[in-house]
């Protein structure tokens, strides 16, 4: 019992950095139809920049977390720009827009291997790693902070949609552009406040990540378990999407567990193959399928 | 094909045969590697430039069919009938990784390809009794009459096999399957409408591109004399990615012009990995972005002078 709330608890922290790179993918596929191919590379992005703000160039906190936030919110507006462009003006298809944002996380990639080289880079915290218990579980201070920062950029984003004009004018546009665009709101803007968002979020994951796996190029692999985390949610469901996080973090972690370690990581291919074939659209969307 | 670009093929395929005894080693070892990724190329158009699908993992395929046929050559299997086994294999995974992903939308295959692609590296890598590990796996070339020297005899086989699959290819287009193809390409609403099942001819359209690129890894095992899971690896896939995005989607002359550019494009680039790696990164962007129809459909707009390209309906015609 002690060990199944441990692997729950231990799962929690991973899953809840899933939740939070799977809510980047779903509120720009909400938005504008496109999924980013470059997520991942946004997580790595956010966390080497992290590792140079903070831990090489010995700045602020805050300064850190402002330059994250810039490089997430910059990446997506450069990408979104030109996933628009390409579908607004040359009427691109759904291979090109992946195409296209798969170019800019192989070249992020490639800079990243130019730049720092092949061997991970740790990110040190004053957040202490000696566990501490609690209930029952034994749990580090640094994965507490993790989960909070999580649970707390979780309720601004719900508030954020639920309460402002702004976040309501962004579910507007993703329900229905030509209504929105009626009700005079900017679609294009919301298109570009989405790429903004949900960039922002891979990077923030990235961060988050960072002081548990250390950074290196190849981190961004990490956004496929996030992308099977929001086919758990069914891939236009925020909550989905956080559930979904979660489920596979704690699924995961109890795999690791009981099952063999060598299995852990698998197990999100095998969650996405299984959600896939017995229930393709999620468990909490309605009308991921348009059947005609 | 019409009558015209059909003499022109054959004079292609003709004047390739006839080059080969007369170049040197590399540049045919250069050519054979060229005409066995026209094999992948043709395989991935009609995935991408005709059905409006793509696949990020499509060298795992070509590396079980890689596999396949070499393990079953080296158990006596005839070469023929082992470069089928290995088309066959990569197809049944392919159907295997297609029907889940399939039943959603194009994005999901995308991913999920993707994925496959690194677990079938894994798997290459870490299976050592059968595929050899990391240090690889040796294939012999079949046995050729002894009067042609082995590289030019086995070009040759390349070629051939390359020029009926081409054929196939065109047949294919031009029939029942082939309309549901490109239908898919044009509107998948339409297609459901029309009472065909979306699901069915993607899965034969991933299918069939698998077969392909299975059949392409049989061909390039006995070529190299030797494989191992670096040339199976995500670069390798998406530079079959590159193969019709650069070419030219949904076009037959892009399709093999895409494979020769991208088979020497490592050959102009001649640079460190991660240089060379950005280079795949910004030319796949750019021509996605700025190239839509490819280097083909530049060529043919200049020669053909109409203010528009032909469109991808008329593939095969």
């Amino acid at each position: 019992m002690e060990l199944l709330l441990q692997q729950v608890v231990s799962g929690m922290v991973s899953g809840s950095i899933y939740a939070l790179i799977a809510l980047g993918y779903v509120i720009i596929y909400k938005a504008t139809d496109v999924v980013n191919f470059a997520q991942g590379d946004f997580v790595m992005a956010g966390a080497y920049t992290g590792i140079v703000t903070y831990s090489l160039l010995s700045l602020p906190f805050g300064v850190m977390l402002v330059a994250v936030v810039g490089i997430g919110a910059a990446l997506g507006l450069a990408v979104g720009g030109m996933v628009s462009m390409m579908l607004v003006r040359f009427r691109s298809s759904l291979v090109n827009t992946i195409i296209v944002t798969l170019s800019v996380g192989i070249v992020l990639n490639s800079a990243a291997m130019l730049v720092f080289g092949p061997n991970p880079y740790p990110l040190p915290t004053s957040f202490g790693k000696v566990p501490i218990s609690l209930g029952g579980a034994r749990i580090t201070p640094l994965s507490l902070v993790i989960i909070a920062v999580c649970a707390a950029v979780m309720l601004v984003l719900f508030a954020f949609f639920r309460f402002t004009r702004l976040g309501k004018a962004m579910r507007a546009t993703a329900q229905n552009r030509e209504a929105a665009a009626l009700m005079g709101i900017s679609v294009q803007r919301m298109f570009a406040l989405s790429w903004m968002l949900g960039s922002v979020l891979g990077a923030l994951g990235g961060l988050l990540l960072a002081p548990l796996i250390m950074a290196e190029p190849s981190m961004g692999i990490v956004a496929v378990k996030a992308f099977a985390a929001a086919i758990i949610g069914g891939f236009t469901s925020l909550p989905g999407a956080i559930v979904g996080g979660l489920a596979l973090g704690v699924f995961e972690n109890l795999a690791g567990g009981y099952v063999s370690t060598a299995f852990k990581d698998g197990i999100a291919y095998l969650v996405l193959g299984v959600i896939l074939l017995v229930k393709p659209t999620g468990f909490f969307e309605r009308r991921a399928v348009r059947r005609v | 094909m019409r009558g015209g670009a059909l003499v022109g093929w054959v004079a292609v395929l003709a004047a390739a045969a006839a080059a080969a005894p007369l170049v040197g080693v590399y540049p045919l070892y250069l050519m054979s590697l060229a005409a066995v990724a026209v094999i992948v190329s043709l395989g991935m158009d009609l995935l991408m430039g005709v059905a409006g699908l793509v696949s990020l993992g499509h060298a795992a395929f070509y590396g079980i069919g890689a596999y396949t046929s070499a393990l079953a050559s080296a158990a006596g299997v005839p070469f023929v009938l082992a470069l089928l086994a290995g088309g066959v294999a990569a197809s049944l995974v392919g159907v295997v990784v297609g029907i889940p992903a399939l039943r959603v939308s194009g994005h999901y295959l995308a991913l999920t390809t993707l994925a496959f692609g690194e677990i079938a590296r894994l798997i290459f890598l870490h299976g050592e009794h059968v595929t050899g590990g990391a240090s690889g796996l040796p294939v012999a070339r079949p046995a050729l009459p002894g009067w042609i020297r082995p590289e030019v005899g086995y070009f040759y086989v390349i070629l051939a096999v390359a020029a009926v699959l081409a054929w196939f290819m065109q047949n294919v287009l031009r029939s029942r399957p082939g309309r549901a193809f490109i239908a898919l390409g044009d509107s998948e609403i339409a297609v459901q409408c029309s009472g065909v099942s979306v699901v069915r001819w993607k899965l034969a359209a991933f299918a069939l591109s698998t077969f392909y690129a299975g059949i392409a890894g049989g061909l390039f095992g006995p070529l190299i004399g030797f494989i191992d899971p670096a040339s199976f690896t995500i670069i390798a896939s998406l530079m079959m990615v590159m193969m019709i995005v650069v070419g030219g989607r949904g076009t037959f002359g892009g399709a093999i012009l895409g494979a020769i550019i991208i088979t020497l494009l490592p050959e102009m680039l001649r640079t460190t990995k991660d240089l060379q790696f950005m280079a795949f990164g910004l030319i796949l962007g750019g021509s996605a972005l700025f190239l839509p129809r490819g280097i083909w459909g530049i060529a043919e707009r200049l020669v053909v002078r109409s203010p528009r390209a032909v469109p991808a309906a008329q593939v095969g015609s």
